[in-house]
């Protein structure tokens, strides 16, 4: 029984003491080959697509980019001009000004295989510059923090782990609240929300910047359910998340480098 | 720990854990994820059953927390619920090989019910807490699999001459 001692108390050092961390990020490079190898079926799906795809395919593809290219150039125009206004608005204010984020692109190599833990794993690590607690996004939203970097690879949490939360805002309004996940990837909720605010379906939730660890701004999550109860303290409101949590294979990472509220 | 055991018997057994471990860590889509069968735990149990060596707890620690650390758990989790698969195991372990396979499907049942349970307990005071269902899920898909599993393992054990 004393092997089931040693494995208990491991667990209860791992889960209330941070005595471990650093070796946890040593770790990181070391479970990355399973990962690695778990993928090669992927890889090689994806390598056939690049390789066996037909001229007609190609050309579609190609036009279809061509036109979505054309239609995000056209607003980045309107957001530069946006921009510029923005900034000599602040100026006129004395705000810091929010200088453009710097990022990093990443591939999601591995994906945490407990249904109920939700961390990927990236090959980005502290040799291309990434720390624990920056923020990881894809296309559509954000996902996720760094909670574990290696040297060549590091681990995510994303924001519907259960033991994750991120304060947010309702981007109509600017009213704060803190989006809690609750181990589905399709859903985050939000936390003690007063049956009087004033929150409808649809409502776009942007990430705050208040827990100084997620850039402030970011898309995060959309309304899906406003139930108020009376009889409740508080009205039961869930959201499902922009980012593609379970579908997005290429991510970003975003470097601070003004870290701070607005 | 092992004594004086063939070379490919070593290689053998580090292979499955190896092998063991990555059918743990691949990805099944969220559908299949629930329905995935502990293979690690059937390696160490037909390990610890057929082995000529005397393989103990030890082994069980060992492989429990390369688990946890493959599938960036909490440490010690699979380890500790490993142990105690382990030590049940080897107090029954006289008594189980002289059951018809399918009986032991019943008891390897029972012992990946605690290993999952005491899994769940340990992550559980990380908060993380699973349901019923998906505990029973993978119960009986990896009870469903020993028969198969073990014989399997037995004819390439045999053919490798370990046994």
């Amino acid at each position: 029984m004393f092997w089931a001692g040693a494995a208990l108390s491991l667990a209860l050092v791992f889960i209330f003491s941070p005595w471990l961390s650093s070796l946890r990020h040593q770790v990181v490079d070391l479970s990355a080959p399973l990962y690695w190898v778990s993928d090669l079926p992927e890889r090689a799906g994806e390598w056939a697509d690049n390789r066996l795809m037909s001229r007609a395919k190609l050309i579609h593809e190609n036009q279809a980019l061509r036109s979505e290219n054309l239609v995000l150039a056209q607003k980045l125009q309107l957001n530069a001009a946006l921009e510029a206004e923005n900034f000599r608005l602040r100026q006129l204010l004395n705000a810091s000004d929010s200088v453009e984020a710097r990022v990093l692109i990443g591939e999601i190599i591995g994906v945490a295989p407990d249904p109920q833990v939700h961390k990927v794993l990236i090959n980005r690590g502290s040799d291309n510059g990434v720390y624990v607690g920056q923020a990881v996004l894809d296309a559509f939203g954000l996902m996720g923090q760094v909670v574990e970097v290696g040297k060549y690879q590091s681990v995510a949490l994303l924001i519907t782990d259960t033991s994750h939360a991120l304060p947010v805002q309702v981007n109509r309004n600017g009213v704060r609240l803190v989006a809690d996940g609750i181990g589905d990837l399709d859903t985050l909720v939000l936390r003690h929300v007063a049956n009087t605010v004033d929150i409808e379906v649809g409502d776009l939730l942007v990430s705050s910047g208040l827990g100084l660890v997620f850039p402030a701004g970011y898309p995060v999550a959309q309304v899906t359910e406003v139930l108020v109860d009376p009889g409740q303290a508080f009205a039961r409101v869930k959201a499902r998340p922009k980012a593609q949590m379970n579908r997005s294979r290429h991510i970003l990472f975003v470097f601070e480098d003004n870290k701070g509220l607005e | 720990m092992l004594g004086p055991q063939p070379l490919r018997f070593h290689l053998a057994l580090v292979s499955s854990v190896c092998l063991g471990l990555l059918f743990a860590v691949i990805p099944l889509g969220p559908e299949l994820d629930i329905f995935r069968p502990e293979l690690l735990c059937l390696v160490v149990i037909f390990w610890l059953l057929h082995a000529p060596a005397p393989l103990g707890l030890a082994f069980a620690f060992v492989v429990g927390l390369a688990q946890d650390v493959a599938e960036f758990g909490i440490w010690g989790a699979h380890a500790f619920a490993l142990v105690i698969l382990s030590y049940l195991l080897l107090n029954a372990k006289q008594r189980l090989k002289t059951y018809a396979l399918w009986q032991q499907s019943l008891w390897i049942a029972v012992l990946i019910g605690v290993h999952q349970v005491l899994v769940n307990w340990v992550q559980g005071m990380a908060g993380y807490g699973t349901t019923v269902p998906v505990l029973l899920a993978s119960i009986a898909s990896t009870a469903l699999i020993w028969p198969v599993f073990d014989a399997l393992a037995w004819r390439l054990g045999r053919s490798l001459r370990l046994f």
